[in-house]
C-alpha cells in the first residue's frame, strides 16, 4: 500500500470531535441544511468546527487518541482523572489499589511527549530496549510536519566515539585552509540543529566532552565551533536512555540532566495485546508511515498552542497549594545559623553530607516533615517547568484554568529527576514505603498528597494570613498613610511573635517567615520615606 | 434482486463469481487490493472476507461494468476508489449481506448503475455522498429513503451534470417527506431549471402526469409563492389529487408523529406541546423534540439545549382560548377527530396546530386555517 493510500485510509480513523465532551451539547437550534446531505456527519461537524475556529486543544487530543489507538500499543491509564469517586479494588499483600477512573484518563507515555511538543521543551524517554522510545519520538517529529526521511537524518545516535564535529558540524576544509582568522572559517552545520524537533537517541552513550557541546545547544539554543555561532530555533527535544539513573557508557553531566524538563517511562508490554503485534508483523504495519495528514501541526499552530497554554489561568488557590508543596524541600534547619541560609543548597555548596548535620535537626517528626525525603529543593527552572506543564495539562483537557488534579498528575513527571530522593529518609523505612525508592512517580505524587493534607490540616485554604498580607501589599503603597503602614508592621510583628514561641520549624514556614521579613522591610522603608516627606 | 425488500432477502442471495470489468481490475492490481483489504481488516476488525466478497460480486461488479460502459479507460481508477470505500462501508454494515438497510445495496446495484456517467469521474465523492445521503434518510424512514433513491434514478437522465444531479437529490430529500430540510431545499430548488423544478416537486403519478403536461402546469412564480405556505401541496392544484394516507374525510390533512418508546417511538409518557417563536416542540417531561412539519411530511428532532425538558414543567397550555375556539370552528380535524377537542396541550405557529391528548403518545399536526386569523380580526 502506498503512503498516500495509507494516509487516506487512516485519516478516517481520527477520533471524532469533541474528544472530551462535557455536559450537554452546546449551541442553539440544530440547523438542518440539505447542502450537507452527502457529507459524512463527522465531516460536517469538522467543517462546522473549522468555521467556528475549532480549538487546537481538540486537535492535540485527536493526535493523542490516534497514537494510542493506532500508533503505539499503550493500553495504560496512569494519569487518572475522576469527576466522582472511582471504584477501587485492592490487590496483593501490599494492598495496592487499582482504581477505575470515572473521567477521561491518559497514558503518560503518549501524553507527556505530546505536551512536550506543544511546549517545545525537553523530554527524556527512559526504559529498556525495544519499548518504543524512539518510535514515539519519531511520531512527534512527524506530527510537527517533518517527513520520516528528514527525521531519520536528524536523529543523533549517541555512541562512545561521538565527537563535537559529529554532533554540530565541520569546518569546511577549503575555508579552513584559506582563512587568516577564525571569522573566515565557514562551518557546515549539521542539519538537525535547525529542526524544530530534535531527537537524541541514547544520550547517555555520548562522551562527556560532547555532552558539554550538547548542553550549550539544549540550554542556550545555539551551537558554537571555531567562534562561529548557529542560532537554533525553538524545538521540542526528545532524548532517550536505557538507564533511568542517567548511567550508561558515560555518566550524564548534571547540568545536562538538569535541563531535562520531563521524564517519561516506557511502560512494559501488556502481553494480552500480543495479537496486535502479530497483526502488525503480518501486515508490515509501521505507525510512523500512517500518521493522518489532518493531525500534523503547522509551525503556526504549534506557536498558537504555546501562546494559548500560557493563557491558561493558574488560580490563586492552586498556586498556593503549589507554593506550599514546593516550600517543604529547600529548608534545612541545621545547615546554617542565619535564617536565610538554612537551605540544603548551603550544605551542598559546602560539600558536606546532610547526614553529618542532621543530628542537629531537633525533635521534629521526620515522618511528618516531607522535606526530609529529598536531598535538594526546587530550582526556579524546575518551578517554571512545573507551571508550564501543569498549564499544558489543563489546556490539553480543554480547561481554561488549572486544577489540583492537573498538578497532582503532572508534578511526578516534571520533578522526576529534579527532586533528588533521600533514600535513607525514615519515611522509606516504613512498611511498604520502600518501593517508592524505585517508583519515583508514586513517591512524588504521594509527597503532593501529603503536602495537600498538611495544607488543609493547617486550614490554609481558608485562613492564610501571610497570603492576605501579600495581597494587601500587592495592592500598592500609593496613598497609604503613616498609621496604616504602622498597623501593617504591627500585624507582621504579631504574626511572627505568635510563630516564634519555640514550636518546630518546617519548610513551609521558612518561606513564610522570609516573606514576612520582606514585607516588613518594604513597609519600614516606605514608612521612613513618609516620615522624611512629612 | 432489484426488488429486495429486507435484509433477509439480501442474505439469502447467492454469491455469484466476480466477473466482468471488476474481475479484470482486481486481477491487474491483485497484490495492492489484497494488502488494502488486510490493512482495512486491521482498522475494521468486523470486516469479514465472505461479506466483502459478496459485496464485490453483487454490488461492485455491476458498478464496474457501468463504469466500463461510461468510460472504459477509467475502470482501474474507479475500482481503486470504490474498493477502499467498500472496505469501510461493508465493515460498517452499510453494504453487504449484513447491511442494516437493504436500500444501500440496491442503490449500488441498481440505481447507481443507471447513473454511471455522473460518477465515473469522481466515484468516491459521488457514490460515497449518495450512499451517505441514502443511509441518513433511511435512518429516518426507510420507505421515504427508497422513494428518494428511486425518484433520483428516474430524474437522473434529465440532469445535465453531476452537480445538478446532486441538487435534485437535495430537493427530493425534502420532497419525499423530510420537512426539516424545507428551507434549505427550497433555496436549491430555486436554482434548478424550470423543468426540473416541476419534476422534483411532483412525486405522485397523478401529479406527475398533470404537472408534466406543459399546458396544465401552474405558473412557476405562482408555485413559488404558494410554497410559502408549508402546507401547500402542489398536487392539490390538480383535480382529483388526494393523499389517502393523511387526508381525513373532512378534508383536513393531519400528520401524527411520535409514539411510545416501547414501540419504537420517542415518548415515555403522553407528550405535551408548546411553541417558542415560530418553532413547535413536544416534550414528555424527560426529553424535548422540535416538530418539523409541512405538506410532505412531519418528523421530530431531538431539541438541543435551546429547549430543556424542565421548561415544560408547570407550563400551561400554550395558546389562548380564543385561538382554540377558532380551531374548533374552522378545523375539519376537530370535527372528524372529536378526541382532539379534549387535547391536553395545544400550540401553534403561523401555519400549524399541534395537539396532544391524554391517552396517546402521539402529537397531532394539522394546518392552521388562515381564515381563523381573519375571523378573529373581525371579532
Amino acid at each position: 500500500m502506498s503512503d498516500e493510500q495509507s494516509k487516506r485510509h487512516e485519516s478516517e480513523n481520527i477520533s471524532r470531535a469533541p474528544t472530551r465532551p462535557r455536559g450537554q451539547k452546546s449551541g442553539g437550534a440544530v440547523l438542518f441544511d440539505v447542502a450537507n446531505l452527502y457529507r459524512d456527519p463527522a465531516e460536517v461537524a469538522r467543517a462546522r468546527g473549522e468555521e467556528a475556529g475549532e480549538p487546537l486543544d481538540e486537535k492535540l487530543r485527536q493526535a493523542y487518541f490516534w497514537i494510542v489507538n493506532r500508533g503505539i500499543i499503550s493500553p495504560f491509564y496512569d494519569v487518572e482523572y475522576n469527576d466522582e469517586p472511582a471504584q477501587t479494588y485492592v490487590f496483593g499483600d501490599q494492598k495496592i489499589p487499582v482504581s477505575l477512573p470515572t473521567e477521561q484518563s491518559y497514558s503518560s507515555y503518549v501524553l507527556l511527549p505530546l505536551l512536550n511538543l506543544a511546549l517545545r521543551r525537553r523530554c527524556l524517554l527512559v526504559g529498556g530496549p525495544g519499548r518504543g522510545k524512539t518510535v514515539i519520538a519519531i511520531l512527534m517529529g512527524i506530527l510537527s510536519g517533518y517527513s520520516l526521511r528528514e527525521i531519520r537524518q536528524g536523529v543523533q545516535h549517541g555512541q562512545p566515539q561521538m565527537t563535537i564535529a559529529d554532533l554540530l558540524g565541520n569546518p569546511l576544509p577549503s575555508t579552513l585552509m584559506a582563512a587568516e582568522s577564525m571569522d573566515e572559517v565557514r562551518i557546515s552545520w549539521r542539519k538537525w540543529l535547525g529542526m524544530r524537533v530534535k531527537i537524541i537517541d541514547e544520550y547517555n552513550r555520548i562522551p562527556t566532552r560532547t555532552q558539554s557541546a550538547l548542553l550549550t545547544v539544549m540550554a542556550d539554543n545555539y551551537a558554537e565551533i571555531y567562534d562561529q555561532i548557529f542560532e537554533c530555533p525553538d524545538a521540542a527535544w526528545y532524548l532517550t536512555a536505557n538507564d533511568d539513573a542517567g548511567g550508561g557508557t558515560y555518566q550524564v553531566i548534571e547540568a545536562l540532566r538538569d535541563r531535562i524538563d520531563v521524564v517519561v517511562k516506557a511502560l512494559h508490554f501488556n502481553v494480552r495485546f500480543l495479537d496486535e503485534l502479530v497483526q502488525r508483523i503480518e501486515e508490515g504495519v509501521r505507525p510512523e508511515l500512517m500518521v493522518p495528514e489532518e493531525l500534523i501541526f503547522t509551525r503556526g499552530e504549534l506557536d498558537q498552542i504555546g501562546a494559548e497554554i500560557r493563557q491558561v489561568e493558574f488560580p490563586r488557590e492552586m498556586r498556593r497549594r503549589l507554593e506550599f508543596f514546593a516550600g517543604h524541600f529547600e529548608f534545612f534547619e541545621p545547615g546554617a545559623r542565619q535564617f536565610e541560609y538554612m537551605t540544603k543548597d548551603t550544605v551542598r555548596l559546602a560539600a558536606l553530607d546532610q547526614y553529618t548535620l542532621a543530628s542537629e535537626a531537633g525533635g521534629k517528626d521526620p515522618l511528618a516533615d516531607i522535606g526530609t525525603q529529598t536531598l535538594n529543593g526546587l530550582s526556579v527552572r524546575a518551578m517554571m517547568t512545573c507551571i508550564s506543564f501543569i498549564k499544558a495539562m489543563a489546556y490539553f483537557r480543554g480547561e481554561r484554568a488549572v486544577s489540583e488534579e492537573d498538578m497532582r498528575q503532572i508534578l511526578p513527571f516534571v520533578l522526576h529527576d529534579k527532586l533528588v530522593q533521600n533514600p535513607d529518609a525514615p519515611y522509606f523505612e516504613r512498611s511498604y514505603n520502600g518501593a517508592m525508592r524505585a517508583d519515583k512517580v508514586s513517591w512524588i505524587r504521594r509527597l503532593f498528597d501529603l503536602s495537600n493534607q498538611e495544607f488543609e490540616r493547617l486550614n490554609l485554604h481558608n485562613d492564610d494570613p501571610v497570603g492576605e498580607m501579600e495581597l494587601e501589599f500587592k495592592r500598592g503603597l500609593e496613598g497609604l498613610d503613616e498609621p496604616a503602614v504602622r498597623a501593617r508592621l504591627v500585624a507582621i510583628e504579631r504574626l511572627l511573635a505568635s510563630w516564634s514561641g519555640g514550636g518546630k520549624l518546617y519548610g513551609h514556614m521558612f518561606d513564610d517567615i522570609l516573606t514576612l521579613k520582606y514585607l516588613h522591610q518594604r513597609y519600614t522603608n516606605y514608612l521612613r520615606w513618609l516620615e522624611w516627606k512629612s | 434482486m432489484e426488488e429486495l425488500s429486507s435484509d433477509g432477502g439480501a442474505r439469502s442471495a447467492p454469491t455469484r463469481p466476480v466477473d466482468g470489468a471488476l474481475a479484470g481490475a482486481l486481477r491487474r492490481g491483485r497484490d495492492k487490493f489484497n494488502q488494502r483489504f488486510m490493512a482495512a481488516r486491521r482498522v475494521y476488525r468486523q470486516l469479514e472476507a465472505d461479506d466483502f466478497y459478496w459485496h464485490l460480486s453483487q454490488n461492485l461488479a455491476p458498478l464496474l461494468d457501468a463504469a466500463e460502459r461510461a468510460a472504459p479507460a477509467r475502470v482501474d481508477e474507479v475500482c481503486d476508489e470504490l474498493y477502499g470505500l467498500s472496505c469501510e462501508l461493508v465493515a460498517r454494515k452499510w453494504l453487504g449481506p449484513e447491511a442494516r438497510f437493504s436500500l444501500i445495496n440496491r442503490l449500488w446495484r441498481v440505481y447507481l448503475v443507471e447513473l454511471g456517467r455522473f460518477w465515473v469521474d469522481q466515484p468516491r465523492r459521488v457514490i460515497g455522498g449518495l450512499t451517505r445521503a441514502a443511509y441518513s434518510l433511511a435512518e429516518i424512514d426507510p420507505v421515504k429513503a427508497n422513494n428518494w433513491a428511486r425518484r433520483l434514478a428516474e430524474l437522473g437522465p434529465n440532469c445535465p451534470d453531476v452537480e445538478v444531479l446532486l441538487d435534485v437529490g437535495r430537493v427530493l430529500a425534502w420532497r419525499v417527506g423530510m420537512p426539516h430540510f424545507r428551507p434549505s431545499a427550497l433555496k436549491v430548488w430555486r436554482r434548478l431549471s424550470s423543468e426540473l423544478r416541476y419534476q422534483t416537486l411532483c412525486l405522485g403519478e397523478a401529479a406527475g402526469q398533470a404537472l408534466g403536461d406543459a399546458a396544465d402546469r401552474p405558473d412557476l412564480a405562482l408555485l413559488e409563492q404558494a410554497l410559502e405556505d408549508p402546507w401547500f401541496e402542489p398536487a392539490g392544484l390538480l383535480s382529483g389529487a388526494q393523499d389517502e394516507d393523511t387526508e381525513r374525510p373532512g378534508g383536513c390533512k393531519i400528520w401524527e408523529v411520535g409514539g411510545f418508546v416501547g414501540l419504537g417511538g420517542e415518548f415515555s409518557a403522553p407528550p405535551r406541546v408548546f411553541s417558542r417563536g415560530e418553532y413547535l416542540y413536544a416534550c414528555d417531561g424527560r426529553v424535548c423534540y422540535r416538530i418539523f412539519v409541512d405538506a410532505f411530511g412531519a418528523l421530530l428532532s431531538r431539541a438541543g439545549v435551546e429547549v430543556s425538558a424542565r421548561e415544560l414543567v408547570g407550563r400551561d397550555n400554550g395558546d389562548s382560548g380564543s385561538d382554540w375556539r377558532a380551531l374548533e370552528r374552522f378545523s375539519g380535524a376537530a370535527r372528524e377527530l372529536p378526541g382532539l377537542i379534549d387535547a391536553t396541550s395545544r400550540a401553534s405557529n403561523a401555519w400549524t396546530w399541534a395537539l396532544s391528548v391524554a391517552h396517546s403518545h402521539k402529537v397531532f399536526l394539522m394546518p392552521r386555517d388562515q381564515r381563523e386569523d381573519v375571523d378573529q380580526a373581525h371579532e
